[in-house]
């Protein structure tokens, strides 16, 4: 690959300057296990290297019952996985994150580089995505904040400024009776990319049947990870039972837009929606009920 | 752009020049001349350049030699103290854990990142730490029987 000059930042400030700096000729560095394939395989050749793992509010993995989950963009998606915490409040949020490549490529990836290479099938998102997480974006024009639901625009493209840094995500503290899940299809317990990936966020009235609120995401059926709403229309309000479930399993299937391709047909991605978004309902909710 | 910068492995400093490019497992490899990481892929797969860094498995060949700075770098040939083998490293020769052995130093780190962090795993919590590390001799049975014995011999 084309050598590059390394900038290690160690604050936003600093980094964001950086980028406006060097603007077109940049790229952020936090773990690399998707960039470094890129830049060998020559689709990027910055002249700089702009790594975040030096940025403290970058490598942040905290939690308060007031203000949520805050996640650094470079924070290792292996802390994630094995998070006591994150395990407890978010097991959707664990699980996505165990389901990323190996041990060794979660010790150096982050879901913000999971977010930012922005694949169809990127396994951080849906989860994240369906906990209404928020990502705090910076450039030396200032701060926004976008919703990680509204951040991708097409495969591999997303709102993100050619200056601008992905810093930390938010992600609310949950609700009572509030629980997720994340299923992965894939042929290979590890190392394998999602054939079907379907989040579920799912809070029960205290009746523990009623649905109060859920969030359903698909992961490699569309060219963005999409939102199932007519199939959280069909459960919002409504005890959740086998008649309910089936329809909202079809309104799944009928909001995904897969591809055929050499992991799988459409038709099976399709079917796979539909079975994966029950399934993953079925088990958030016996995990609320204490089952 | 070449810069001189210090890698600590296995406990000693190597002060050695590097481009910004130059991967972690190439620094090691060719300017440390720690042959033990493995080239098997180039791409994050397979699992033969796994090195510790900081204790934690990673894909050498994924990483960029300047961000390990500041580090600590274990590499196969650390393991061994004064030529007195690890547990884990008698028990892969004791159960025959390896044939051609390209695989074996990180199957070896793998499973000793492993056992720091869960000293009794399960076959099926040795599988998934060492999903990994890929091996075309063995058929992966040796390996797990291996890393068993090792967490046994340890008791």
């Amino acid at each position: 690959m084309k050598d590059f000059t390394y900038l290690a930042p160690t604050s936003v400030p600093e980094a964001v300057a950086l980028l406006a700096e060097h603007k077109g000729s940049t790229k952020v560095l936090s773990g690399g296990t998707d960039l470094m394939l890129l830049m060998q395989d020559g689709v990027f050749a910055p002249d700089y290297v702009v790594s975040v793992r030096g940025i403290p509010e970058s490598n942040v993995l905290s939690y308060d019952p007031n203000r949520g989950l805050t996640i650094g963009a470079a924070t290792p998606l292996r802390a994630v996985e094995t998070s006591p915490m994150v395990r407890e409040i978010y097991p959707q949020l664990a699980t996505a994150a165990g389901e990323i490549g190996s041990v060794q490529i979660r010790n150096l990836g982050s879901f913000g580089g999971n977010i930012c290479t922005a694949t169809p099938s990127a396994d951080g998102v849906p989860a994240l995505i369906s906990l209404g997480a928020v990502a705090r974006l910076a450039s030396v024009r200032g701060e926004r904040e976008v919703p990680l639901e509204s951040f991708f625009t097409g495969v591999r493209k997303t709102v993100l400024e050619p200056d601008e840094l992905l810093v930390d995500l938010t992600i609310p503290a949950p609700g009572p009776r509030t629980s997720g899940t994340y299923i992965k299809l894939d042929t290979r317990p590890q190392m394998d990319l999602a054939i079907v990936g379907v989040a579920v966020t799912l809070s029960l009235a205290a009746d523990l049947q009623t649905v109060e609120k859920v969030r359903i995401v698909l992961g490699a059926v569309a060219p963005t990870p999409i939102r199932a709403r007519e199939a959280e229309e069909i459960l919002t309000g409504h005890a959740l039972s086998d008649s309910v479930l089936a329809q909202a399993g079809a309104a799944a299937a009928r909001a995904a837009r897969p591809i055929s391709d050499v992991r799988s047909s459409a038709e099976y991605r399709r079917e796979q929606c539909d079975i994966l978004t029950q399934r993953a309902v079925r088990q958030t909710a016996a995990r609320i009920r204490g089952n | 752009m070449k810069m001189p910068i210090t890698l600590r492995i296995n406990g000693e400093d190597y002060d050695i020049t590097v481009e910004g490019r130059t991967r972690l497992l190439d620094a090691i490899r060719e300017q440390c001349e720690l042959t033990g990481a493995k080239e098997g892929c180039s791409t994050g797969d397979c699992g033969a350049c796994t090195v510790l860094l900081d204790g934690k498995p990673i894909t050498s060949c994924m990483c960029f030699a300047v961000t390990a700075l500041g580090k600590e770098i274990t590499t196969i040939e650390g393991l061994a103290r004064n030529g007195e083998l690890t547990t884990v490293q008698q028990a892969f020769i004791d159960r025959g854990g390896l044939q051609c052995g390209i695989c074996t130093p990180g199957m070896i780190l793998s499973a000793t990142a492993l056992l720091e962090e869960t000293p009794h795993p399960t076959k099926d919590e040795i599988r998934f730490a060492l999903a990994g590390n890929l091996c075309r001799c063995t058929g992966y049975q040796k390996i797990i029987e291996s890393v068993v014995a090792a967490s046994e011999a340890a008791k």
